[in-house]
């Protein structure tokens, strides 16, 4: 009885000294704002979360986003070193991984198996894809859009099928096909869902909800003056945004339609086709490696002048940030 | 509260603390079971997935119907694994659903050739087309180990968080439940040794003879009754002991009263009932110690024998009582007149003796004699009467006439008798008679 005590503040002692350091050290900020280039898309989820829920300020981040109509304008605002990062699709990295290598994927953080579709408006004519024989198709040249029909082609074995390519502007082709000029059309979000709201007949000539992935990624320069820390620390934010996403989809749809100024159905019709999740694996390296021999096939590039996608692929950041955070944290 | 009480929430307490490490184990047990079981099934699916990888590699080798058919059941094992409810949380019911996605995905892929072969268009398969569906497929299957290492990342790191939480939340209710018990024993405990210590306090001083002290307890449990008791009892003791007291005083009383009665006894057997002088036993037992001494010493002493001359007729015509005034008077006159070492006695009547001691002179004795004579004439009133009385006094010497008290009184009645019959002289020397 007499020991009870003493043992007891001992057992008091060791359990306050066991006690793990929780702190996510907010203490650490940097003064310089971190730029990133933005790209007006619910793709770009993650980083709207995280920028208001203050997962980049929990990491002593100052970001700023600016936002940018599309992956290529993002790119250029990081080539043109307006901003620190940018955000893409793996389509536009893959086209400037043929004229440079001095940018790198951090990471990809969001997908969509479904953002390309085939559409038309007289569904009864196409029930399959050899139906679309002779048909004249909308196409944006030289992109996802092409890119996804040929890969359907070739996936239902029809790349000798006869039919005549339509090339015209991505804001063209719901015009074009709402006024016949086309029959169908290869076209991306938000063009699907502007043509269902146009057209109630408007129908996907096939299913074709993962044949094509299109991914966004966080892109940097390789000499970027942002430190290593500060790198690995916006990727364990977007993760955690990642995370608060999966957990409350309904709170972070309401942030995006805000930020977008979007119509909440629009971004519910969107929503069941995207995953978001911060990776960095070979997926990637595939699918930019099969989009790269498409374009060298179809002579959209210099086909001397490829490099190594993994040469664009900062493997080592992605790992060091989260082999340091399950370490740190799980 | 009662000890008893204490000790009973005790007990209860300790039953509570077995409760609570006992559910913490349960529920531990549960925890374990599901993980294992958790992880198991991710392993399983795991397996499936590899499986699927093969079959997918079988398909590229033969891309023949077999081969679909197979590849087909693969598909729907691995969709049916995907759909066990393991209790996965929300996390791992996302990675659940994209690897179900995934799986889909790859059935897509799949259709596409099934269309192929089942369309009119004859099947081709180029290396072009052949690539990409490796491609595709691959990335698929890539995806889903990628998935499968967050699975498997989240189930552990969910076992961690959820056994932290657990350890943390036992910890904390072993703890307070113990400190609770600790000190819960801890003030039983003390109360227990302040009520023993009150007790054995109380029981020393009543040890020590203390009956005055009372034991002061507050507490209301066993040792306040007890104490209570204890006080009583002594209470009780201590009214015994003041009539033990009462008793012994009284006995003292009695004891006094009864000493000064016999001393009374003594005195009145020694003493002449009418004049308290000395009566003739007492005289003679005097007479006696003093010739013992006077032997011893080489002493000389001389004895006189005195009878009162008309007292006969104060008594007989005055009456008894004017008598027996004369006779206290002469008493007190001859023990006033008298040294410390000389006593008196009164043998009957109006005959009284006297004893002196140290004398040695005739002379001496004689001055003396008439001191007395001369102290018995002095008139007496009784009443308003003057009376006067005389003595005749005869008188022996020690040694010289005995060193017996009966030889000095006989010499000295003798004498007595003599100066009686003289008329010339109140006193007659026994020496003289030979």
């Amino acid at each position: 009885m007499k020991f009870q005590l003493p043992v007891f503040l001992l057992l008091v002692a060791i359990l306050t000294a066991c006690q793990p350091d929780s702190t996510v050290d907010p203490q650490h900020s940097t003064a310089n704002v971190i730029k990133i280039a933005v790209s007006n898309t619910p793709l770009s989820t993650p980083l709207f979360v995280a920028h208001k829920k203050g997962f980049f300020k929990q990491h002593g981040l100052n970001v700023e986003l600016i936002g940018h109509e599309g992956g290529v304008k993002c790119f250029e605002a990081l080539i043109t070193k307006q901003v620190d990062f940018a955000t893409a699709s793996e389509t536009v990295a893959m086209f400037n991984s043929f004229y440079r290598s001095d940018f790198a994927i951090l990471t990809s953080f969001a997908e969509s198996d479904n953002d390309v579709k085939l559409l038309s408006i007289s569904a009864r004519k196409y029930e399959n894809l050899a139906d679309i024989e002779n048909a004249k198709v909308g196409i944006i040249k030289g992109s996802a859009s092409e890119f996804f029909f040929d890969s359907l082609l070739i996936l239902y074995h029809q790349h000798d099928l006869a039919l005549e390519r339509v090339y015209m502007r991505a804001d063209e082709l719901v015009p074009a096909l709402l006024q016949g000029k086309v029959d169908v059309i290869s076209a991306w979000e938000p063009f699907g869902y502007q043509l269902f709201q146009q057209e109630k007949s408007a129908q996907q000539v096939v299913k074709t909800k993962g044949l094509y992935n299109l991914s966004f990624n966080l892109i940097g320069l390789k000499n970027s003056k942002i430190s290593i820390e500060d790198r690995q620390n916006l990727l364990k934010a977007l993760n955690e945004a990642s995370d608060f996403i999966s957990e409350k989809p309904i709170e972070s749809q309401l942030i995006v339609s805000q930020v977008l100024s979007m119509e909440p159905q629009q971004l519910r019709y969107l929503w069941k086709d995207y995953s978001f999740r911060v990776s960095l694996s070979n997926a990637l390296v595939s699918n930019i490696q099969s989009q790269a021999q498409w374009a060298i096939d179809n002579r959209l590039v210099l086909k001397d002048n490829r490099i190594d996608v993994r040469m664009i692929i900062d493997k080592q950041l992605f790992e060091s940030a989260f082999s340091q955070y399950q370490d740190g944290h799980k | 509260m009662t000890l008893g009480t204490r000790l009973k929430l005790t007990a209860i307490l300790c039953a509570l603390l077995t409760l609570a490490v006992g559910e913490a184990l349960f529920r531990a047990h549960n925890y374990q079971q599901k993980i294992y079981q958790q992880l198991n099934h991710s392993m399983q699916i795991q397996l499936n997935i590899d499986s699927l990888r093969s079959q997918l590699w079988l398909y590229e080798e033969y891309a023949d119907k077999l081969s679909l058919t197979e590849l087909n059941a693969r598909q729907a094992s691995l969709a049916f694994e995907l759909s066990q409810n393991m209790h996965w949380n929300t996390k791992q019911q996302q990675v659940l659903d994209n690897l179900n996605r995934l799986n889909t995905n790859i059935r897509v892929l799949f259709n596409t050739q099934q269309v192929s072969k089942n369309g009119e268009t004859p099947v081709e398969r180029t290396s072009t087309s052949v690539r990409l569906l490796k491609v595709k497929y691959s990335m698929n299957i890539e995806r889903m180990t990628e998935d499968m290492y967050r699975l498997h990342q989240l189930t552990i790191s969910q076992a961690k968080q959820t056994q932290q939480s657990l350890l943390i939340s036992i910890s904390l209710v072993v703890l307070l439940l113990s400190a609770i018990a600790t000190l819960w024993s801890s003030i039983t405990l003390i109360r227990f040794k302040r009520g023993m210590k009150a007790l054995n306090d109380g029981m020393r001083k009543l040890a020590a003879g203390d009956l005055e002290s009372r034991i002061a307890y507050t507490m209301k449990d066993e040792f306040f009754e007890m104490s209570d008791n204890f006080n009583h009892m002594k209470s009780s003791l201590q009214k015994i002991t003041v009539k033990k007291d009462q008793l012994t005083q009284e006995v003292a009383r009695q004891t006094a009263k009864l000493t000064a009665q016999q001393a009374k006894l003594t005195y009145l057997a020694e003493h002449d009932e009418l004049t308290s002088i000395y009566n003739r036993r007492a005289f003679i037992k005097q007479i006696e110690i003093a010739i013992t001494r006077g032997i011893r010493r080489d002493d000389k002493a001389a004895l006189l024998f005195i009878d009162l001359d008309r007292f006969k007729m104060i008594n007989d015509t005055l009456g008894h009582q004017m008598g027996d005034e004369v006779l206290i008077t002469i008493a007190q006159r001859l023990t006033s007149h008298l040294r410390s070492s000389d006593f008196v006695g009164r043998l009957g009547g109006d005959e009284f003796v006297v004893w002196l001691d140290y004398i040695e002179g005739v002379h001496d004795i004689i001055a003396k004699v008439n001191q007395i004579i001369m102290l018995i004439e002095q008139p007496i009133t009784v009443n308003g009467e003057t009376l006067s009385v005389g003595a005749s006094i005869g008188i022996s010497q020690f040694p010289l006439h005995g060193k017996s008290s009966g030889s000095l009184v006989t010499a000295a009645d003798t004498a007595m008798y003599m100066a009686k019959q003289d008329v010339d002289n109140h006193y007659c020397l026994f020496q003289n008679i030979n």
